[in-house]
């Protein structure tokens, strides 16, 4: 495995996804690109069209990706090649952050205009539950790794737990002061690590939905979250509050003691951070023509 | 600053006198002008709505002192009512207010520059803070507003400053400038107000909720 290094983009980098022996990254070209691991040379590229670039998320693995046109009609692309194999039809609003379930068989959306989030039924293409959402807008989704639970974080600061099955509201949980930007499930779902514009990782267990610890360090607020794919790792990406333009820190804590195990420099606001498959490498993008590739061993 | 001679009701009081309002049916003075407000006050549009952003906090102090003595800024003070489109008052509001300091920078550590008011009995609402300072991510500068009131929707929605550079003087013309504003009639006038000691500036914000 490479140790760190910088993969030079020809286009600003957004979004990232690892796959077994790549990485993907959605770019401003509005294509998504993909680099080998082993050189960190692009291998291939994947068309997204023009008017569907309004919102956009990987699928696992990198496999598939969502995006939304401006009609807020969602289509479900094949990456391998591009072509759309689902279409979700109902948002009559803008629509904003998504998650796609690691199975790829759920796909959620939200609409911070609408006041709720879709979950749709990928294989069908059918809505399966409208859910209420808050008033802020969601600023992160994510599905629990079985795919029985959807968390919500919304702008207004609340978090929402959503059986996937039932549709039902399981949890509110409204004890943050703060938006939290970003949350990530550990790889056996029963921890749920939230952060966003307090600076600490919240970690909550899935059953009582109680936080049961916070980690601290980062010393900026936190845009990007991620537990590697071996649950020791958890890895902060900093959100600069006044400018998206200074440079911040990235930062790799042991989950179970919440020490700093690395600290890294990203020169702006960091927009996505990902864990390769072996949890070796991590990668972060920062709106810049390239993308920072980092061991977690180092 | 001229202040106006009447307020709306004694300039409808005299209308009244003066025959220059007169009602359609046999009315009494006071439903002549009773039903003129009730009217006047039905055409109130809801105030247009502007997104949260990430830096809501919740939890700030009743406080309608934000500006500490002495605080670097512009003094401002932000006054208006809180209403719905029928024009009746809400008094059980709760508005919270939130801005970036006279550098640009949000409070998430505390809360300065974050207040959480109710309307007084008559809805009129007033702040007393700085003008907020510009950053990069939203180079207009603006005030946070979220209002709740019972049996109504929640308002979200932000004030603008028609003196602002980033209008180049013509917020007719530049409001949509870079996608920041929605609605031109959030870009506000700004008023001068040669204070003993320190100049300052006010604006006027109505806040008009709609029924849930």
């Amino acid at each position: 495995m490479p140790s760190d290094k910088l993969i030079q983009t020809t286009s600003e980098t957004g979004p990232l996804s690892f796959s077994a022996d790549s990485l993907a990254a959605w770019c401003r070209d509005g294509k998504v690109h993909f680099y080998s691991l082993q050189t960190g040379a692009e291998t291939r590229t994947v068309e997204i069209p023009q008017n569907a670039r309004r919102s956009f998320t990987f699928g696992p693995r990198s496999l598939y990706a969502a995006s939304a046109n401006a009609e807020h009609v969602i289509a479900l692309r094949d990456l391998k090649n591009g072509e759309i194999l689902h279409q979700f039809r109902g948002h009559t609003a803008g629509v904003g952050r998504m998650a796609i379930s690691d199975d790829n068989r759920q796909l959620a959306s939200t609409s911070a205009e609408e006041l709720s989030i879709r979950l749709w039924d990928i294989p069908t293409s059918n809505q399966r539950h409208k859910l209420p959402d808050g008033i802020g807008g969601a600023s992160a989704v994510a599905f629990s790794p079985d795919g029985k639970t959807l968390v919500v974080a919304n702008n207004d600061t609340d978090l929402r737990v959503f059986d996937t099955q039932s549709g039902k509201l399981v949890k509110l949980i409204t004890e943050q002061l703060l938006a939290m930007f970003d949350m990530s499930f550990s790889p056996d779902g029963k921890l749920l690590a939230a952060a966003g514009a307090d600076g600490v990782i919240s970690l909550f267990d899935s059953t009582s939905w109680r936080k049961l610890r916070e980690l601290k360090g980062q010393p900026h607020l936190i845009g990007a979250l991620r537990f590697s794919p071996d649950g020791k790792l958890l890895a902060t990406g900093g959100f600069d509050a006044d400018t998206v333009r200074n440079p911040v820190k990235v930062i790799l804590f042991n989950a179970a003691t919440g020490a700093a195990l690395r600290t890294l420099d990203a020169p702006h606001t960091v927009r996505s951070l990902e864990f390769s498959a072996d949890s070796a490498l991590f990668a972060a993008s920062y709106g810049e023509k390239r993308i920072s590739l980092w061991s977690t061993t180092a | 600053m001229t202040k106006p001679r009447y307020t709306r009701r004694q300039a409808l009081e005299n209308c009244i006198a003066k025959g220059l309002l007169i009602g359609g049916a046999a009315m009494s003075q006071s439903q002549l002008f009773a039903a003129y407000q009730a009217g006047e006050a039905a055409a109130q549009k809801p105030t247009p709505k502007e997104v949260l952003g990430p830096f809501y906090k919740k939890g700030a102090p009743n406080n309608t002192t934000m500006r500490a003595p002495g605080a670097p800024g512009f003094p401002l003070e932000i006054s208006g009512r809180v209403m719905n489109t029928k024009g009746q008052i809400l008094h059980e509001a709760k508005v919270d207010i939130w801005h970036a300091d006279h550098v640009g920078h949000y409070d998430t550590a505390g809360y300065t520059y974050r207040t959480k008011i109710s309307p007084d009995a008559k809805g009129n609402y007033k702040v007393d803070t700085i003008l907020p300072g510009h950053y990069d991510d939203r180079p207009a500068q603006h005030v946070h507003y979220l209002i709740s009131a019972p049996g109504h929707k929640p308002l979200i929605t932000q004030a603008y400053f028609a003196t602002d550079p980033f209008f180049e003087g013509d917020p007719d013309k530049n409001f949509k400038k870079r996608g920041i504003v929605g609605n031109r009639e959030l870009v506000l006038p700004v008023r001068l107000y040669e204070a003993p000691g320190t100049p300052r500036v006010s604006i006027t914000f109505d806040l008009i909720l709609e029924k849930a």
